[in-house]
């Protein structure tokens, strides 16, 4: 038994109508820096949280170095020596760094008070440990995310048993440079020991960095081996575990010539430099790069929403004049938030409401809200959108991601919109849901109007596309369509 | 620069004061005499010792707007009891009938998750009844001889209800800087989910701080009794308005997690001087208030602004 430091044994996780995790078993060696691989949904996060006492496994047993363990919160999971870096990091921003590592057990000197020239030490030598050498003064507001990061490694560290930390995506929003820094950091790790799980979506990264591979999809671990054992198409193949055609519905539309908006020499002082394009009706762009390429910006610069420092924007061939999201609106430009949640909608209002709020003179009658208009505008929607709901009274908050996202897509539909940004419209969305946001994309192009597609899904990018551009440090590099619409040429432009 | 640049983010308040100090009485000479200056002093104790209390309440995140009231009641109880008991006996009733109000808000607020603003409201609305009831409506003098002379006592020309300011201010900063609790209690209000995931009892702190701000209500109420020798069920209705500025003024966020006493002393400080220059440029009352939420407001902005200058927008 002493080979493992975890022994997970035939652990399932059942939610109302889920079964997160069915039957799962998978061992990690001491000293091992082991990748988690899987789609979204498959079952990696619950498995965490259940590590870390977040979750309650239902059946199954979990063995941590050698004897069974019964994590009930997180408390018990650190006690064990169990540490989770969770992707929304665990900071108190306007704390130092040192305060942050010893949370709730900063060191006592004198009178029993807190003595702080240790605690500050103390600090100094675990940042420094992991090759970051800073001040633990600091307040953690003022770091960037990689520094952050390595905080929470310190401060896994800190705890003297920690044996096996868990990281939940760590590098999604690294740079290449503070990549290279991290795994480093791990590797060292590994150097004294400590176990690492690594969860992350870029193969690369996992061929390079871990030993050990275990691959999840719907809950089940489809195959775990040694990193040599796998190519990385054979990874791709067993995560996904179904053909990807069919995934994107077909359009029975084509572009036409008609230029309806056009972006010419668009800046903002360093976020986004020189950013010309045009759209055309019933055409679909894809806005594809790495996140923070800036193509989230570009979007807001163009509705408004941001500030932009030079830059001419035509809709239908005439000069517009844009300062906030209404004026977008008035010129037909729709902007559809990535952060559905906070600037889609209103969560603690009913689906009616969220959906006549964007155009509410469709819903007037002598200046005030015709509540049967209002009914008549919201019905009509719910059902072209398909939006699966017992009534329209319900709150927005209590439907699921896929149907939330249709309710702001029929938000600006009942507009006069007739250009639609959408960014990131799938993400958090199960993969059925996501077929039907297809569908409802195509329509929209198929009864003229056009859409800008943000998104990091590269298939999704490159199969809802008729053109894409690529965006790398705030500027297009790339206008691809046809043969050239490949993820290996927008990888290479992006990269 | 670099350092003139910090000592002003620093100590902008109490550069401000100083420079109020140095210029006033150029044109107000009587600005700078034994009394007024003892005059200043006492009148920042009972809104300051209150300021203290609240201060430790928006630490961790959280609002208590019944200090006014709780005020009232301490001060009126105070100066019931003294009719029969003797001086420490009715401070201990006087202050645990304060605090026992802070422990009721801090249940609802901190256990059963209610919003402090409503709680608070409903607290301050009872409290004020239940002064109203224990005095008899009407203010309640304090014949006492001793008690006259704690109001009159002075070490070297400085009243000594300002020195237990001083101290408590002392106090409080060493137990918010240097001590666990402390600690907690801005993890609490600058994060109350990471502060709860590391196994901080964020209820019990939320709840404590709300206790202990009404507690130091319940001291400001007494320390306004001795004072003016009696206690009044009318006092302290504008507690919120004149309390609230000192704190933020001296650096304490509203939204929680950063602040302490000796900013907020820094705000109580500017507050009474900006007060007592009014008066004496003969400023008529209404003005005087129109310019005290001009201040507010100059101060809120200029903060917010300092705080964003520095981030992309």
């Amino acid at each position: 038994m002493g080979e493992f430091i975890l022994d997970v044994k035939n652990v399932s996780k059942i939610f109302p109508a889920v079964k997160a995790l069915d039957n799962v078993s998978l061992r990690v060696r001491k000293g091992e820096i082991h990748a988690f691989v899987g789609e979204n949904g498959a079952g990696k996060s619950t498995l965490m949280k259940i590590l870390n006492g977040n979750y309650k496994k239902d059946e199954g047993s979990i063995y941590f170095d050698g004897k069974e363990a019964d994590i009930k919160n997180p408390e018990d999971a650190r006690n064990l020596g169990i540490s989770i870096i969770f992707q929304e990091l665990n900071l108190v921003p306007h704390l130092s760094i040192a305060e942050n590592i010893y949370m709730g057990r900063l060191f006592r000197g004198k009178f029993s008070l807190i003595d702080w020239e240790k605690v500050y030490k103390r600090a100094d030598e675990l940042m420094e440990q992991i090759g970051y050498r800073m001040d633990s003064r600091t307040k953690v507001e003022s770091l960037s995310v990689a520094q952050k990061q390595m905080v929470e490694i310190a401060k896994a560290l800190s705890y003297p048993n920690t044996k096996l930390i868990l990281m939940d995506e760590p590098s999604a929003t690294l740079t290449t440079k503070e990549c290279k820094k991290l795994f480093d950091v791990i590797r060292s790790l590994k150097e004294r020991g400590v176990s690492v799980i690594y969860i992350s979506h870029k193969l690369e990264e996992i061929d390079e960095l871990c030993e050990w591979v275990t691959i999840l999809r719907d809950g089940k671990i489809i195959d775990s081996g040694p990193i040599s054992s796998f190519t990385r198409d054979q990874m791709i193949a067993k995560m996904i575990g179904r053909e990807i055609t069919n995934k994107f519905p077909k359009r029975n539309s084509t572009v036409r010539e008609k230029e309806v908006l056009s972006v010419k020499g668009l800046n903002r002082a360093g976020v986004i430099s020189d950013v010309s394009f045009s759209l055309r009706e019933g055409e679909v762009l894809g806005f594809a790069g790495l996140v923070g390429a800036g193509r989230t910006e570009i979007a807001r610069a163009i509705c408004g929403v941001d500030y932009t420092d030079s830059g001419e924007i035509f809709v239908g061939g005439e000069r517009v004049k844009i300062n906030n999201p209404k004026d977008a609106l008035k010129v037909g430009i729709a902007y559809l938030s990535e952060d559905r949640k906070q600037e889609g909608l209103v969560l603690k209002a009913p689906i009616k409401w969220n959906i006549s709020m964007a155009n509410m003179e469709n819903a007037l009658s002598m200046g005030m809200i015709n509540e049967k208009k209002d009914r008549q505008i919201s019905d009509k929607m719910i059902q072209a959108m398909l939006i699966k709901t017992a009534s329209m009274e319900e709150y927005a908050g209590n439907l699921s991601g896929g149907n939330q996202q249709k309710i702001v897509i029929g938000k600006w539909l009942n507009t006069n919109a007739k250009i639609f940004i959408f960014d990131e419209p799938t993400r958090g969305i199960d993969v059925g849901a996501k077929y039907e946001i297809y569908l409802l994309i195509n329509r929209l192009v198929e009864e003229g109007r056009s859409v800008i597609l943000i998104s990091s899904e590269m298939p999704e990018v490159l199969e809802m596309s008729d053109r894409v551009l690529v965006i790398n440090k705030g500027t297009i590099v790339a206008d691809l369509s046809g043969e050239k619409k490949n993820a290996q040429t927008v990888m290479e432009y992006a990269i | 620069m670099v350092l003139a640049k910090k000592l002003m983010n620093q100590y902008r308040i109490w550069i401000i004061c100083i420079v109020a100090f140095l210029i006033v009485p150029l044109f107000k000479p009587a600005f700078l005499t034994v009394n007024n200056i003892e005059g200043i002093l006492t009148s920042m104790v009972t809104y300051g010792v209150i300021a203290l209390g609240l201060t430790m309440t928006l630490i961790t995140g959280e609002i208590n707007i019944s200090i006014g009231a709780v005020m009232a009641f301490s001060s009126v109880t105070f100066a019931v009891c003294m009719k029969s008991l003797p001086i420490v006996v009715s401070m201990v009733l006087a202050l645990a009938g304060a605090a026992v109000f802070g422990l009721v808000d801090g249940y609802f607020v901190a256990y059963k998750k209610l919003p402090a603003f409503m709680v608070s409201v409903a607290v301050m609305v009872t409290v004020r009844g239940i002064a109203l009831a224990v005095s008899g409506e009407a203010p309640v003098g304090i014949m006492s001889d001793t008690i006259a002379k704690i109001g009159r006592l002075q070490i070297a020309h400085i009243p000594v209800l300002f020195l237990f300011l001083l101290l408590c201010v002392l106090i409080l900063e060493l137990f918010l800087k240097r001590t666990q609790v402390g600690r907690n209690m801005y993890a609490v209000g600058g994060a109350p989910e990471v502060a709860a995931a590391y196994g901080l009892n964020v209820e019990k702190y939320k709840c404590l701080s709300l206790t202990f701000c009404s507690f130091m209500a319940g001291v400001g109420g007494i320390l306004l009794a001795i004072r003016m020798c009696s206690g009044s069920p009318s006092v302290g209705e504008d507690a919120m308005p004149s309390v609230l500025p000192m704190i933020v003024i001296g650096g304490t966020s509203i939204s929680g997690g950063k602040g302490g006493m000796i900013k907020t002393l820094s705000g109580i400080v500017l507050m009474n001087l900006i007060f007592n220059i009014m008066s004496m440029f003969n400023i008529y009352v209404n003005v005087q208030n129109l310019i005290k939420g001009g201040i507010l407001l100059v101060i809120v902005i200029t903060d917010r602004y300092l705080e964003n200058r520095n981030k992309k927008i």
